[in-house]
């Protein structure tokens, strides 16, 4: 089931990819090719690889029970969350935080992950900012204090 | 002796203290790196790039740093499959079948002795034939033209993917996934914009450090959150580290000729490690095993594998380095941090910057012996590492992931892409798709369409250049064969390799992706 749902879902990737790609012309000079033949070839070899997953498909994806949807969800969100607060909140407060969910994704009490992500993202911050000389967000809510 | 002057000059460079220091830490990260399952060299080298940019590391030190964790990485991965039953990366999937039989019998610490040895014995001889091989195939590697270069990256593509999965298929729709990935950004022959949306920040393509990081790290950490509640392994006594004279006698010839094999085989474009390990075991099977031992705890039945993953590495980097085609995703990887320094690996590369070239070899025959010191005596200290739980060391790294997913553009609009590849990454990898093949294609895709485009330049579009010479038309025979034999056969070479009880370790989710 699953490999027919890729099957399709590559059919019509392949085909946005090629109607994209016919778009790419040049009216200058340009090389025999051009700069559409390869995206081209690429998205029509993708059509006989796709054809084939539809007819030969495999018994069955090892998808998690259902129950391990939600925490798998909690992870996505927490990644994005983390992308977006990481610029406002800084580095290490938004280390902290990202820290508890994801340590309480693995079954740690609350008190040691918020223990263990002030002192891990304290340290990361010194090494990567002091130590390695990267560049690490501050936070813009603090930005007024300095 | 001309060898002998270039490597004397190697030493004095590999032997300056930043050099040392890094390849230091390159096998130390390396081991924990391999040992830890989930984390595999292609994340370690992955998450180090944007480091090593930011601290302006020469590219001499930069590739004695991450040779040191493609290597070291291939000692540390059998600390965890013996002890654990988990193989710290693919390629120790076949250590595990009498490694983890001998630590159940009590055996831990020969098993990690022998493993510690062999890896050193298996290292040191392919460092031997990277310095002699290396130069001598660069000067044949001269008859490349852009003709032969593209059907050289079409037989990698198609070699990779017939041998990472166990469906030819998906390997292949892997490889043009990641060519589509590859096709995001300026076209460099006219500089019309590709699939970039109008979004500026594509215009540059994606950065691979960002994918790479998604696809292996990101994806990695939704399967452990997948398996958190399957609970904590129960992890096998060490005791002594050591071996008999009796037991070293009978792995002696095991060890050389797993690491001639397992160095040949590294040198064969998509056939790294993981292909080598299981080589060198059904070979070493058929052999010396007379009395059905394998797989009931023969040290032999270690000391194959082990031997033979450590010599695919330097095998693997004759390739990178003298025809600038990677035949596996980590060397993709560090192909892809010299091209962004600038550096372009061909057949002139290693005359040009023998430096760089004999430092590198030099520091590994080093790096081999900090290796064989950290693994025997100090390997409890290792183990150790291995008991900090889950809870800590998944948010760890994928807050270091962040960090060096940050610092290649400072953009949030990274991370999201980095996150949007891991959910990506996380559905192939639940639906058997290799995930190396992205890598590989995405870094070799703007050098088969540059290569493709100047034979017909040069050729005037006629599309016989592609067929001209000798050797363009055996590169052709050879895909049509690493396309056929699988299919006709519907069997893939990690099928017909894999030793029969393998099957089990083979399906299992932990094992990471191929590196």
């Amino acid at each position: 089931m699953s490999d027919r749902v890729t099957a399709v879902l590559l059919l019509l990737l392949a085909m946005g990819f090629g109607y994209a790609g016919w778009q790419f012309t040049t009216s200058f000079f340009s090389d025999p090719l051009g700069p559409r033949a390869v995206p081209l070839a690429t998205a029509a070899s993708l059509v006989p690889l796709a054809v084939y997953l539809w007819i030969r498909p495999e018994q069955k994806a090892d998808w998690p029970p259902g129950r391990t949807w939600l925490p798998l969800g909690i992870g996505v969100v927490g990644f994005v969350a983390y992308a977006l607060v990481l610029e406002p909140l800084g580095f290490v407060l938004a280390t902290t935080l990202f820290f508890i969910v994801f340590s309480r994704l693995f079954e740690a009490k609350l008190w040691q992950g918020t223990l263990t992500g002030v002192l891990l993202s304290a340290a990361l911050y010194v090494v990567f900012v002091w130590g390695l000389d990267l560049y690490l967000p501050t936070g813009q809510i603090f930005e007024r204090f300095f | 002796m001309d060898v002998i002057q270039s490597l004397l000059g190697g030493f004095s460079i590999a032997l300056q203290p930043l050099n040392l220091f890094l390849a230091f830490i390159g096998v130390l990260l390396g081991t924990v790196i391999g040992m830890l399952p989930g984390i595999g060299p292609i994340n370690g080298i992955a998450i180090l790039i944007p480091i090593t940019f930011a601290l302006a590391l020469n590219p001499t030190s930069m590739l004695i740093l991450f040779a040191g964790i493609y290597y070291g990485s291939q000692y540390g991965n059998s600390i965890s499959t013996i002890l654990l039953n988990v193989p710290g990366t693919s390629s120790s999937v076949a250590t595990a079948l009498d490694g983890y039989e001998m630590s159940k019998q009590g055996r831990a610490g020969p098993a990690l002795a022998i493993s510690a040895i062999a890896s050193f014995i298996g290292g040191t001889l392919a460092v031997v034939g990277l310095m002699f091989f290396a130069p001598l195939l660069a000067q044949w590697a001269i008859e490349f033209g852009p003709a032969e270069y593209f059907v050289l990256i079409i037989f990698t593509f198609s070699m990779l993917s017939a041998l990472t999965g166990k469906n030819f298929v998906k390997g292949l729709i892997a490889t043009v996934f990641g060519l589509m990935l590859a096709t995001i950004g300026l076209d460099p022959g006219t500089g019309i914009p590709r699939y970039t949306f109008g979004m500026l920040e594509l215009y540059d393509g994606l950065d691979f450090v960002v994918v790479t990081i998604g696809f292996f790290a990101v994806s990695e950490v939704f399967m452990l959150i997948e398996q958190s509640r399957a609970g904590q392994e129960t992890m096998q006594k060490v005791g002594r580290v050591m071996i008999s004279g009796k037991e070293f006698a009978a792995s002696w010839w095991v060890m050389i000729r797993s690491s001639v094999l397992g160095f040949l085989v590294g040198v064969l474009p998509g056939a790294g490690a993981t292909i080598a390990s299981f080589m060198a075991y059904s070979v070493e099977q058929r052999i010396v095993d007379r009395d059905k031992t394998f797989g009931a705890g023969d040290i032999r039945g270690v000391a194959a594998p082990e031997s033979a993953n450590n010599a695919s590495v330097s095998g693997a980097l004759i390739p990178l380095l003298t025809l600038g085609v990677p035949g596996s995703g980590t060397t993709a990887v560090i192909l892809g941090a010299l091209l962004a320094l600038n550096l372009t690996p061909g057949p002139l590369f290693i005359s040009q910057n023998p430096d760089l070239f004999w430092g590198l070899v030099a520091s590994m025959y080093i790096g081999n012996v900090m290796l064989l010191v950290l693994n025997l005596p100090l390997v409890g200290v290792f183990v150790k590492i291995l008991l900090v739980p889950r809870w800590i060391l998944v948010p760890a790294v994928a807050t270091i992931s962040y960090i060096a997913v940050y610092a290649v553009n400072s953009s949030s609009f990274d991370l999201i892409l980095m996150t949007g590849f891991g959910v990506v990454g996380y559905l192939m990898r639940k639906m058997a798709y290799p995930v190396a093949p992205v890598i590989l294609a995405l870094v070799l895709g703007p050098l088969m369409e540059t290569n493709l485009r100047r034979a017909l330049s040069l050729a005037d579009g006629d599309w016989t250049i592609l067929f001209s010479s000798p050797l363009a038309i055996g590169l052709w025979v050879m895909v049509v064969l690493s396309i056929a034999l699988p299919i006709l056969t519907r069997t893939t070479p990690v099928d017909a390799l894999a030793p029969k009880d393998a099957d089990k370790t083979l399906d299992r989710d932990d094992v990471p992706p191929h590196s």
